[in-house]
Order: structure tokens, then C-alpha cells, then sequence
């Protein structure tokens, strides 16, 4: 609430009238200038592909290109929904993504809030800095830890159930334990970024409150009960919303990485990405690919539009729009 | 106003935008030489400008009027970054295509690329002096010539050997095995026994082709399997590959080696070079096919280790060599170029002299290779990386003509890969070409069903007996009856014509 009607208040952000947007550039040339970047990427990537959606419906050739393909109607949709595994990815990319959307965003805001009670500066430098580092590692680098640890031979995990005398676990032919384990990969890997964001939303809350709650005798938990939580609310729901949007993509760059070709795992960890590229590596057609690409932006389309929807009516702060 | 000028952009946006997807403009009427653009799979060699330019330099000096570009796709973007410049429309002159991969046919299916049978006839007759005609009737589609085969191998090929560490046989007091049983038996003891290093494996891929040194154990050889999916008799019968009493025999073997500890239970998850590891160190209980192309890399890493140290044979030796393929690697003539006469020239100018060959697959003489007697040659290594700054790979475009081994080539790969035994009988597929345009969504499920459900029963990771009918059943449910009822259709109305 507070940060809409901030947002009214500044200079220069009126829109609307003629001229007025020529008018603003004249009047900020540097702040457009740096948003050009993201501008001119979403337009080539964002806009300028969307005309090539339509060979989802074409049986594509390369010759003729998108003007002359022959119309196929929904018959490259068929290669994914008649496979017995559409059912199978579809839930594990839904299942994982909103696993993982918990996870961290509870083991964020938690951090966060942590983070913002320590007094000592350098400690919570150094602890910020030691969560963002995994942020940094590709997921190939990622994989190889995470062999390091669950490998049959010498895995640390089997050492360690070695000690204490238990048979070692064959864990790459093991479906089970891998939702744990990439929900903590996960974890590991994007908690340290979110934290940025969450601290940086604690650390804007005004000082006063706290002033007038300790008056009042709020004790440390009655004031992150009372006001942190609330106030963190509204990023917390744009961050899930944006999430949410992308709850069809599996981080393709992860299960591929720590998953590859182990067909043994897919019951429980493969994803539409992974299913996709193995499908059309082997057949290289570009229809196909896109037919499944619309699917998964269709419903992360719909999913945002209701979120946003349903947060609207109960907590319109925290919509996207 | 401002709105009206915001669809405006945007409306132009998309034009540009459906305008770059229809094929974009060709490059036409340029003067001076033109460009061949070879798009082929890899890292760019240290030295690949220089050797470039070199090319460039004697084209010129050749009156070839062709400039080349060597275009190196990594191989972790391979498919989806070729596969996005043909749908762009982008302009390229030869691309290299791996049949193992995504093969030509299916590439032709898709109009990605062109018959080149008048540019053949015109600016080829080096590249028909140097591939047997034989070898040129398995590269048309419809009767018409749609690639240039990398005619490298002879017919034989690897695939029908394995491969063994005769010393630690001999340190074991075992024979040769003539059988797959008496191999495991050999392999078990050879872990066993093992000196070195950690565990000995079969070092396999979990996208390996493993099983088919096995197939020369079995009565019905020879048969061709096609993808994995289909299987054909010479005497053209065509049936479902899984389901028949040979795969499952494979898969047994497999099993068995695995309750024997001789398949590594991470096998799926490893990293990619664990396998390659493992060969180079030539700690290995044995190996499906022939790796001995690693050997330089063997000695190095076991100095004490000679030629006759380590073997690959195959079962049933009296039984005929069997020729599956006629190539596995070939180039082809995309179709967004507006020059389709530009690659077919640049490859008969290879293949047109030693002197051009070596330069485009080994580098400049002197600087990258020097010659060694009998045709082989010696690559000069930079001290620095210990590996040559530049080389072709052989297998993507090479010729059994040129080639030069390396000097300390194995003397078994060599005869392998460049000696064709009399007594060879060629598959009674080759020639033919499967188009899976009209079944694709079906062949795509199934190649990917395959992966998911019969990879880790054929390597011996889990029960054939427990496992096998869930995994025919989402075979099924992919569409396997349809796509091997339309390779026996294709196949059938090919044979006809024949």
C-alpha cells in the first residue's frame, strides 16, 4: 500500500497525455537509456519469435519455411500427449518446481530474517557471501559434487553408512531419495540470490515501527510475528507469482546436468524440459519442440493470470498486476 | 497517440520477425569468392585460423574461387544450434551429419537439405573416383544423391569385436574366450586378480550400442538392427527388435555381468568421461568393440604395456564379416544456401589430391604433422598442451583413400578400419533409407521410450524377466508396431524397386 502511494508521489513517473512519453525520455535520456538493454532483448526475443509459434501447428519444412509448411492442426502435440510418460513429467515438473518454490523461499525469508537480527556486520557479510557462492556454480560443476557424494564405490554418503555399518545404497538406481536431493540442490543453489532480495525488503522497513513495538513490550519474535513477516509479505507473493509462471520449465541446465540419460530415475525426477530435449535430440524437429513449448507457456500463462487473480482479491499488494 | 505508435512497433516487430522465419534473403550477387561455410561438431582447434587461411591461400592459388569458413558447433549445442540455423533460414554450404545421431534421410524428410546429383556430375569427379559407387547408392533418397559419405572406414567397422587385455589373461593362465559365457567367466577373474588402480569395469556408455559384438554368438547372425527398434533378416523379414529371443539374451549377458560386479553400478549417473578414462588407462575387464584408436593413450599411461599386449577379436571367426553400414558419417548440402555447388566443390578439392587432404584434415605440414613411412604421419604436439594445434577429425569427412594412421597407430585398428575381408556380406539394408517423417511423432516417443525403459534392462541394470513387459508396454503405448509396419512398408516398397 504504502509503496504504491510512494510510487504516485514521484516525479516524473505520470503516464499518460500526449507527448508525455517523448517527453519523459527528453527528461531522463540516462535511466531509459539504461533500461534499453532489457528493452531491446525482450522485443527481439520476446516479440519478434512469436510469429514462429505457428509451425506448432505446421508439419515444418525447412525448404518452404512458415509461409508454405503444410497445416497439421494439433498433430505435433500427439508425440508428447499420447507417450505414456506425458503424465509422469508433466507431475514431476509441477511437483519439483512447487517443492522447490517452498523450500526456498521459506529457507530465504528465514535466512533473512536471521540475517537482519545479527548485529555483527561482518559476520553476516561473510554468511551472506558463503550462501551466494552456489548461485555462481554451473550445474555441471554441481553434478560432479553431487557424485562426489552419492557415487556407489566411494560417495561420501556410503562412507558414511559404511561407519555405522549399513549396506551402501546404489543411489543413482535409487528413484526415491532424488526428490530430497535436487529439492536440496535447489535450496543450496538459489537460497543465497533470494536472500538478497528478501533482506533488502527487511532492511526498507521503517526503523519507527520497531521503536513503537518494543514501547508497546513486543519481545524479538512478537516483532518479526508482527511486523517483518507482514511486510515482507509483498515481495514474497511477487517473487512466488514470478515462480509460479514458470512452474512448466524444469531448470532444464539442472536435471540435465545431474540427471542425464539415467532412465532409471525418470519415474520420480524427469521433467518436460529433459523429456523434450532427449525426445527431439534424437529427432531434431523443430514442430514438436515448439508444440511443447506453447503447452508449457499456455499453462504458465494461466497459472500466473489465476494467481495473480486470487492474491488480488485477498492481498492486492501482493500482485504482479 | 502513443499507443497507436506501440502497436505500430509492434506490428513491425512481428513482420521483421515473420520475415526473418520464411527463409530470409539469400545472399546474391556478391562478387569475389564464395564462401563455403562447413558447419561440423567441436571445439575450435588452437591453430584452425591458420590452417584456414592456408586453405583459403591455395584455393585461391587452385582458381577453386571459394573461400572456406569452418564453423565449429560445440558439442553440447550440436542439434539444437544446427538445427535452429537451418529453421532460420540461416545461409551455410556443407553440413556434417552423424547416422547415428539424426541421419540424412531425416534431414531430407524435412526439406532441410538438397539432392546435389547435378553438382556431383559437374564439380565432383574426384569425390566419384574415391567413393565406390556402391557407397554412393546408399546416399540417395528417392533415387537422387542428398550427401557426400565420408568413406572412411572399410566395411567392416568395430562393432562386431571386443576387446581384451591379453597380458592379464595370460597373468591369469586364461585363453582367449571363445564364447560371451567364457568372456564373463574371464572378465570376473581378471577383476579379481586386478593389480592396479581402484575397480575394473566393461567400461560402457549408458548410450552405448554394447550388445552387438554379441550377435556373432548366436545362430540366426547375421541381422541388422535398425535404432534399436527394428530388426531386419536378410532374408528381409522385419520384426520388432526388442521383442525378440536375441534381445533378451543380450540383456542376460548384461545382467549377468552385472551380478558379477562387472558393470559399474553408477553407470547412469557417471560423469561422461569416466568411460574414456578408464580405456585410456586400459583398466578395463573388457570392451564391447575396438577402442584401440586410444592406444597411444594406453602406453603413455602404462609404459610397460606392448602391442601384443592387448587384443580384439570376435566371436565365431569363421562366420562371414557382416557390413551393417556403409557409412556412419556423411555431409550435406543445406538448403538455405544459395550456393548448393559451393560445399560439393570445396570436398572434391579435398579429395582431389594427398597435398589438399592432408592440409584440410591434419594441418600444415611441418608446423602440425610430419610424414612417417608407410603413409602414416607423426603430429607435432605443442609443448605446452601436449596436443596438436589443429586437426580434422577423420571420421566426419575422411577417405579410406588418404588416410594416414598416426606412426603409432595400433596395427589391429588399422587393419580394422581399413581392410575389408573378401568374405564380407553387407546387410541387406544397406542402400536403404527409413524416412520417419510419416510416423514422427510416433518414432520420436519411441526412441525416447527406448532410452527411459530399455537401456537399464539391456545394460543389466535391472531384471529382463521383471522389468522387460512394463517396458514393451510403454514401448507399445509410444507406437512401436506403427513405426516398425511403416519400416516394413518402406522397406518392402524399396526392395521392390531394387
Amino acid at each position: 500500500m504504502e509503496m504504491k502511494t510512494n510510487l504516485k508521489k514521484l516525479p516524473n513517473s505520470k503516464s499518460g497525455g500526449k507527448g508525455s512519453f517523448i517527453k519523459d525520455i527528453i527528461r531522463n535520456p540516462l535511466s531509459y537509456l539504461l533500461i534499453l538493454p532489457a528493452v531491446i532483448y525482450t522485443l527481439i526475443f520476446g516479440y519478434m519469435t512469436l510469429p514462429y509459434m505457428v509451425i506448432a501447428f505446421q508439419k515444418f519444412n525447412f525448404r518452404t519455411g512458415i509461409f508454405n509448411s503444410a497445416w497439421v492442426g494439433f498433430k505435433n502435440f500427439e508425440f508428447f500427449f499420447k507417450s505414456a510418460s506425458a503424465a509422469t513429467v508433466t507431475w514431476n515438473t509441477v511437483r519439483l518446481n512447487t517443492l522447490f518454490i517452498f523450500f526456498v523461499t521459506v529457507f530465504s525469508v528465514s535466512l533473512a530474517i536471521l540475517l537482519n537480527e545479527i548485529k555483527n556486520k561482518w559476520f553476516v557479510k561473510i554468511t551472506q557471501s558463503t550462501f551466494l557462492f552456489p548461485h555462481f556454480i554451473s550445474w555441471v560443476i554441481a553434478s560432479y559434487i553431487i557424485y562426489t557424494l552419492f557415487s556407489y564405490n566411494y560417495g561420501i554418503v556410503n562412507r558414511i553408512l559404511g561407519f555405522f555399518s549399513i549396506e551402501p545404497i546404489s543411489w543413482y538406481m535409487t528413484p526415491k531419495p532424488w526428490t530430497p536431493i535436487l529439492v536440496g540442490m535447489r535450496v543450496w543453489q538459489a537460497t543465497g540470490m533470494s536472500v538478497v532480495i528478501y533482506l533488502a525488503a527487511i532492511v526498507g522497513i521503517d526503523g519507527s515501527l520497531y521503536e513503537a513495538a518494543k514501547i508497546d513490550g513486543a519481545n524479538r519474535w512478537h516483532q518479526i510475528k508482527h511486523i517483518t513477516l507482514p511486510l515482507v509479505m509483498p515481495t514474497v507473493a511477487i517473487l512466488t507469482l514470478l515462480s509460479i509462471g514458470k512452474i512448466m520449465y524444469g531448470d532444464f541446465g539442472m536435471f540435465w546436468a545431474i540427471i542425464g540419460d539415467n532412465g532409471i530415475l525418470y519415474p520420480t525426477v524427469d521433467v518436460i524440459d529433459t523429456y523434450v530435449f532427449r525426445a527431439l535430440r534424437l529427432s531434431g524437429d523443430p514442430s514438436q519442440a515448439m508444440a511443447v513449448g506453447l503447452f508449457q507457456a499456455t499453462i504458465g500463462f494461466i497459472l500466473v493470470y489465476t494467481t495473480n487473480k486470487i492474491v488480488k482479491k485477498s492481498f492486492s499488494e501482493g500482485a504482479l498486476f | 497517440m502513443n499507443k497507436r505508435i506501440g502497436y505500430f512497433v509492434l506490428i513491425l516487430l512481428f513482420i521483421s520477425g515473420m520475415l526473418a522465419f520464411a527463409g530470409g534473403e539469400k545472399e546474391a550477387g556478391k562478387e569475389g569468392p564464395v564462401k563455403v561455410r562447413f558447419v561440423f561438431p567441436g571445439n575450435p582447434e588452437q591453430e584452425a585460423d591458420i590452417v584456414q587461411a592456408e586453405i583459403n591461400r591455395r584455393l585461391i592459388e587452385d582458381g577453386q574461387n571459394l573461400e572456406l569458413e569452418l564453423v565449429y558447433i560445440p558439442w553440447d549445442v550440436w542439434d539444437q544450434k544446427t538445427n535452429l540455423m537451418l529453421t532460420t533460414g540461416e545461409e551455410f554450404e556443407l553440413m556434417h551429419v552423424m547416422e547415428d545421431r539424426h541421419g540424412f534421410a531425416d534431414y531430407a524428410g524435412k526439406g532441410a537439405i538438397v539432392s546435389i546429383d547435378e553438382y556431383i556430375d559437374e564439380y565432383g569427379p574426384a569425390l566419384k573416383k574415391v567413393i565406390p559407387d556402391w557407397v554412393w547408392d546408399t546416399a540417395r533418397i528417392d533415387g537422387k544423391i542428398t550427401m557426400i559419405p565420408a568413406y572412411r572406414l572399410s566395411a567392416t567397422g568395430d562393432r562386431q569385436g571386443w576387446t581384451i587385455r591379453k597380458d592379464l589373461l595370460e597373468e591369469n593362465n586364461l585363453s582367449i574366450p571363445t564364447t560371451p559365457a567364457e568372456l564373463l567367466d574371464a572378465a570376473e577373474i581378471i577383476k579379481k586378480n586386478w593389480k592396479g588402480d581402484g575397480e575394473i569395469y566393461i567400461p560402457i556408455r549408458s548410450n552405448t550400442d554394447a550388445f552387438f559384438f554379441l550377435h556373432r554368438s548366436y545362430d540366426s547372425f547375421p541381422f541388422t538392427v535398425f535404432q534399436k527398434l527394428v530388426r531386419i533378416d536378410q532374408d528381409g523379414k522385419v520384426s520388432s527388435w526388442v521383442e525378440t529371443e536375441e534381445f533378451k539374451k543380450d540383456s542376460e549377458f548384461f545382467r549377468d555381468a552385472f551380478n558379477r560386479g562387472l558393470i559399474h553400478r553408477d553407470i547412469l549417473g557417471q560423469p561422461n568421461d569416466w568411460a574414456i578414462n578408464q580405456l585410456m588407462s586400459a583398466s578395463f575387464a573388457f570392451q564391447p568393440g575396438c577402442p584401440l584408436n586410444l592406444w597411444p593413450k594406453m602406453k603413455d599411461n602404462n609404459p610397460g604395456m606392448e602391442i601384443d599386449d592387448i587384443v580384439t577379436v570376435s566371436f565365431n571367426p569363421e562366420k562371414p564379416t557382416f557390413s551393417i553400414t556403409a557409412v556412419g558419417n556423411d555431409n550435406v548440402v543445406p538448403s538455405t544456401t544459395s550456393h548448393p555447388e559451393a560445399g560439393v566443390k570445396y570436398l572434391n578439392w579435398v579429395y582431389s589430391s594427398q597435398e589438399n587432404y592432408d592440409l584440410h584434415f591434419y594441418g600444415i605440414e611441418g608446423r602440425h604433422w610430419k610424414k612417417a613411412p608407410n603413409h602414416r604421419r607423426i603430429s607435432i604436439l605443442d609443448p605446452d598442451r601436449g596436443q596438436s594445434n589443429y586437426r580434422f577429425r577423420e571420421w566426419m569427412a575422411g577417405n579410406v583413400e588418404y588416410l594416414r594412421y598416426e606412426e603409432s597407430a595400433h596395427p589391429r585398428f588399422v587393419e580394422l578400419f581399413s581392410e575389408t575381408p573378401a568374405d564380407t556380406e553387407y546387410s541387406i539394408t544397406i542402400g536403404f533409407n527409413f524416412n520417419a517423417v510419416p510416423v514422427q511423432a510416433e518414432y520420436t516417443s519411441c526412441l525416447t521410450e527406448y532410452n527411459s525403459s530399455m537401456v537399464p534392462i539391456v545394460l543389466g541394470l535391472i531384471d529382463y524377466e521383471e522389468n522387460f513387459p512394463t517396458a514393451l508396454k510403454r514401448l507399445k503405448a509410444a507406437g512401436l508396431d506403427k513405426v516398425v509396419a511403416e519400416y516394413d512398408k518402406q522397406f518392402n516398397t524399396w526392395m521392390a524397386t531394387k
